[in-house]
């Protein structure tokens, strides 16, 4: 029996379903969690977003419509609530600023991935990097990576040009990379 | 490393999972809100029974009082119909036809209950006093209270059928009633129309009435005779056995004529 998708566990969900809605929750609470804590870095707060983001789609179950993917409609109220919380902590000019003009960090680095150790250590000091790269790139990274989004969706997500996104990644991926062999 | 390793790195690194305390909040939320939901649906259902449920009584009550308007027609016609003027008065003996007039129905009656489809229950009430039927004035009392009791009968079980109350009336007036002589003295036409028409419902009481009437009237011409033959005690005898088996007939008349019983 094939898996029901996003839309139709969803709209299960909206006909009081309460096992859709499990079943959606168990295949997107991590990434959502991750999305959060990636951003912010703190545990707590995080859970504290993550617990209001679901809330927010349990109570707009009735109100749901497929206009587009449910990983983009939830992801658009993550991002909204994590905008909020930028601007209740008059955190938003310090988290907005994309400054695309830094130099990249020169240097190399050799990863292994057999080697656990150095995965481990790596992936540790890729989180920190992602930490450190300015709100929109880090945005754009954490949209592609944990919500599983392309760059064309996350365009009309951010309402932005395909374009700018694309680059936005681009500036992002060099960041880190550089980054990484900064803190080897 | 390149764009793909650093994917790939990231990737290997997502080991971070949400708190469980808030999973198990969050899904016992979404339990509420559809437990909320099927309520709020139940609650619908309850509203649209109940509204349902009224509709219905209010249609039968409606439909009910329709009925009882359609009834009420025609227990007035019957009410119209019944002479109720002449049911003091007591009807004279039918042998004498000094009073043979008294208790005719008026024309004026007799048209109505015509035009009303001379309904069964007028003709018997009114055929015992076109025919100078003995009867007291008690009796016709009761017969009448019978009728009006009948009325509101009708009035608050409209549902029933108009045959059976118009039986029961037949009976109570076939009982209430005395004899009723067969010469048809001082009948006028319309009369004699009105009892030929007799609906087959009265038909067996009539046939009972038409024996006691008879009895009734044998015996009594048998007493006439007998005062006529001059043969009084013999007819003082016949007049006691009749007295006792009508004490409500008024055999005044009769014993004014026995020069014993005077």
């Amino acid at each position: 029996m094939s898996e029901r998708s996003d839309e139709q566990l969803m709209l299960a969900f909206a006909n009081n379903d309460a096992q859709a809605f499990e079943t959606l929750y168990k295949r997107h609470k991590d990434a959502v969690y991750r999305y959060f804590l990636r951003h912010i870095g703190n545990p707590e707060t995080s859970s504290e977003l993550h617990q209001d983001l679901w809330l927010k789609v349990i109570n707009s179950k009735q109100s749901y419509q497929i206009k587009a993917k449910f990983n983009t409609w939830m992801y658009t109220l993550a991002h909204n609530r994590l905008v909020d919380w930028y601007r209740r902590n008059n955190l938003e000019q310090q988290s907005f600023q994309a400054n695309e003009d830094d130099n990249p960090i020169e240097g190399s680095t050799d990863w292994n991935p057999d080697d656990e150790l150095q995965t481990m250590r790596l992936s540790k000091q890729l989180k920190t990097c992602i930490g450190k790269l300015p709100f929109e790139q880090r945005e754009i990274f954490l949209l592609h990576q944990e919500a599983s989004l392309k760059i064309p969706h996350i365009a009309d997500m951010l309402q932005e040009a395909v374009e700018k996104i694309k680059s936005r990644y681009r500036y992002a991926i060099d960041k880190l990379r550089k980054c990484l062999e900064v803190i080897r | 490393m390149n764009q793909k390793d650093i994917e790939k790195l990231y990737q290997k690194g997502q080991t971070e999972k949400s708190p469980v305390a808030i999973d198990n909040f969050i899904l016992a939320q979404a339990k509420n809100s559809c437990r909320k939901n099927n309520t709020t649906t139940r609650k619908w259902f309850y509203s649209l029974s109940t509204a349902a449920a009224l509709v219905l009584c209010f249609s039968i009550i409606i439909n009910l009082q329709n009925q009882n308007s359609d009834y009420s027609v025609n227990t007035e016609i019957l009410k119209k119909s019944v002479p109720r003027k002449q049911k003091t008065q007591t009807p004279a003996p039918a042998p004498f036809q000094e009073n043979k007039d008294e208790g005719l129905i008026n024309d004026e009656d007799k048209i109505k209950s015509d035009q009303a489809g001379s309904t069964p229950d007028t003709e018997l009430y009114s055929a015992p006093a076109a025919q100078s039927a003995p009867r007291t004035e008690e009796k016709i009392n009761e017969a009448d209270d019978t009728f009006l009791i009948m009325n509101e009968e009708i009035e608050e079980s409209p549902e029933e059928l108009m045959v059976e109350p118009i039986i029961e009336f037949a009976d109570s007036v076939e009982q209430n009633s005395d004899t009723i002589t067969q010469q048809s003295v001082g009948l006028s036409e319309s009369e004699k129309i009105i009892t030929e028409d007799k609906p087959k419902a009265i038909g067996r009481v009539s046939a009972k009435k038409e024996q006691k009437e008879n009895n009734f009237n044998q015996q009594f011409q048998n007493v006439i005779e007998l005062i006529e033959s001059k043969m009084f005690e013999q007819a003082t005898e016949l007049l006691i056995q009749l007295k006792q088996q009508y004490p409500d007939y008024d055999f005044s008349e009769i014993d004014k004529r026995i020069p014993d019983s005077q």
